[in-house]
């Protein structure tokens, strides 16, 4: 290759633009030490890239110069390595630093890859970060679901206790209604209470009636009476004046009722000198069985 | 700008008193290439304050890296281009730059520039767009691409999706041109 045919390849320009690899650089290191025409060719190139760069450059600030002069004053004057750690030669190729700008003073200047390798570098790094922030997320996600978990838990937990709370507090309210009422059948001038005793059949038995004399109402409330057979029921009887027994209403049977305490009856009495409970048949009898008779008591 | 050194020194005597910690070779590259190097500085980070700081960040790591200069490896000018193009793109790719500018890429800010220097450019320096005039655009972004961004000849040629013949061709006619054009501004 002849040297017009060299300087018309392009080559020069790349090589002036730091744009070819390291052999081929070499190769044109050769040619500019051997021929003085290529070598003035390649100082052209580069100035007509430095002017070009320079079409850019804004006006420079006042005293950039003696700034320039100043950080480097600043700096020891003798050659200390301790400085700079850097290999003895380096390609300039691969040249490049990472300087903190706003840095007064110079800091150890570290050296890195190329564009390229530091791009790597750069997303390796993110890789690093992606996986750290990713495992960081995941345990706490782990850490969120546990808790989420234990909340859920003590969530099912103090439904439990308000429902317990909720049903002890409607038996409690049951009881107290019926206490209350109890206590108003007791305070209830109109009402007359009735202690009915045991009969020789079951001289344990004892029920007390409280009949109030203007609503007419019966309540019953058993003591103590022995469990009826399956096939038959307790029956209440108002006995008048007269001495006759009158109807005053069959008796929940005990378990049916669920509960001891007062119960109304749903017959009312408009007159009465006594009651009575029989032993009938299911579903009561017209007339008592009188010695089927369990318990008995005068008003 | 007074330049104390006139005369042409050869490119070994620079290097040789930028070795020997001699304050005068700081002058010289200052006069002979500061303009070209803030250029292209100002080229990747487009804020002038932050380009001289870039600017003279590149003169304290030419001086203290000149040891490893190597002058079988490239012309003195290329060495200094790449330390301050290096500077400068470690710069907008830093946090700090991308939260006080938008600027997100090398390339885009480029571009970007390319764009403001259309609209108010300091005309007492160069006519950039009379320069720009000259270049044809696939020219221009090859040039661009290579000289301010740093791309090597493969990776323009990948990116500009052309054969590498063609980048090596480009590029010559594209400086060919350059050269005329800054002949006759002379």
């Amino acid at each position: 290759m002849n040297v017009d045919q060299y300087i018309s390849s392009g080559v020069l320009e790349l090589y002036a633009l730091h744009a070819l690899s390291p052999e081929e650089m070499r190769k044109v290191e050769d040619m500019v030490a051997q021929n003085q025409r290529i070598k003035d060719e390649l100082d052209a190139i580069q100035q007509g890239l430095i002017k070009y760069a320079e079409a850019y450059a804004p006006d420079a600030s006042e005293g950039l110069y003696d700034k320039i002069l100043s950080r480097i004053s600043e700096l020891p004057k003798a050659e200390e390595p301790a400085q700079v750690i850097a290999p003895p030669i380096i390609p300039m190729n691969v040249e490049k630093a990472v300087i903190m700008p706003e840095k007064k003073e110079e800091t150890p200047i570290s050296y890195s890859e190329p564009k390229v390798r530091s791009m790597n570098t750069g997303y390796w790094m993110a890789v690093a970060a992606s996986i750290i922030l990713l495992l960081v997320s995941g345990s706490l996600n782990l850490y969120q679901y546990n808790q989420n978990n234990d909340i859920k838990g003590q969530l099912v937990a103090m439904q439990k206790e308000k429902d317990a709370i909720a049903s002890n507090n409607n038996t409690l309210k049951a009881r107290f209604d019926e206490t209350a009422s109890e206590l108003n059948l007791y305070t209830d001038p109109h009402n007359k209470m009735v202690m009915m005793k045991g009969m020789p059949i079951s001289p344990a038995s004892e029920v007390m009636v409280m009949w109030n004399t203007k609503s007419n109402n019966v309540f019953v409330d058993v003591h103590r009476l022995p469990a009826p057979p399956d096939n038959m029921q307790y029956q209440l009887w108002a006995i008048d004046q007269y001495g006759k027994p009158v109807d005053a209403g069959l008796l929940t049977p005990l378990r049916e009722r669920g509960k001891t305490g007062m119960e109304q009856m749903n017959k009312k009495i408009a007159n009465a000198i006594a009651f009575a409970i029989t032993l009938e048949p299911k579903g009561g009898s017209i007339s008592p069985t009188i010695d089927k008779m369990y318990v008995k008591g005068g008003v | 700008m007074d330049a104390i050194t006139d005369t042409v020194i050869s490119e070994k005597e620079i290097v040789r008193l930028l070795r020997e910690k001699n304050e005068k070779a700081v002058r010289y590259l200052y006069d002979h290439y500061s303009k070209a190097l803030l250029g292209l500085i100002f080229r990747i980070v487009p804020k002038q304050e932050i380009a001289e700081e870039i600017l003279q960040e590149t003169f304290v790591k030419i001086w203290v890296n000149a040891s490893s200069y190597d002058e079988s490896k490239g012309k003195l000018y290329t060495w200094m281009l790449n330390i301050a193009r290096n500077l400068a793109i470690d710069k907008i790719r830093s946090s700090e730059y991308k939260q006080s500018a938008k600027t997100q890429t090398i390339e885009k800010s480029v571009d970007s520039i390319n764009k403001n220097y259309q609209a108010g450019y300091n005309p007492d320096t160069m006519d950039i767009k009379a320069l720009t005039d000259k270049l044809r655009p696939e020219q221009k972004e090859l040039i661009d691409l290579i000289y301010f961004s740093g791309y090597t000849q493969a990776e323009a040629a990948d990116k500009l999706k052309m054969p590498l013949g063609t980048v090596k061709t480009r590029v010559r006619s594209a400086i060919g041109e350059l050269r005329t054009y800054f002949r006759s501004a002379e």
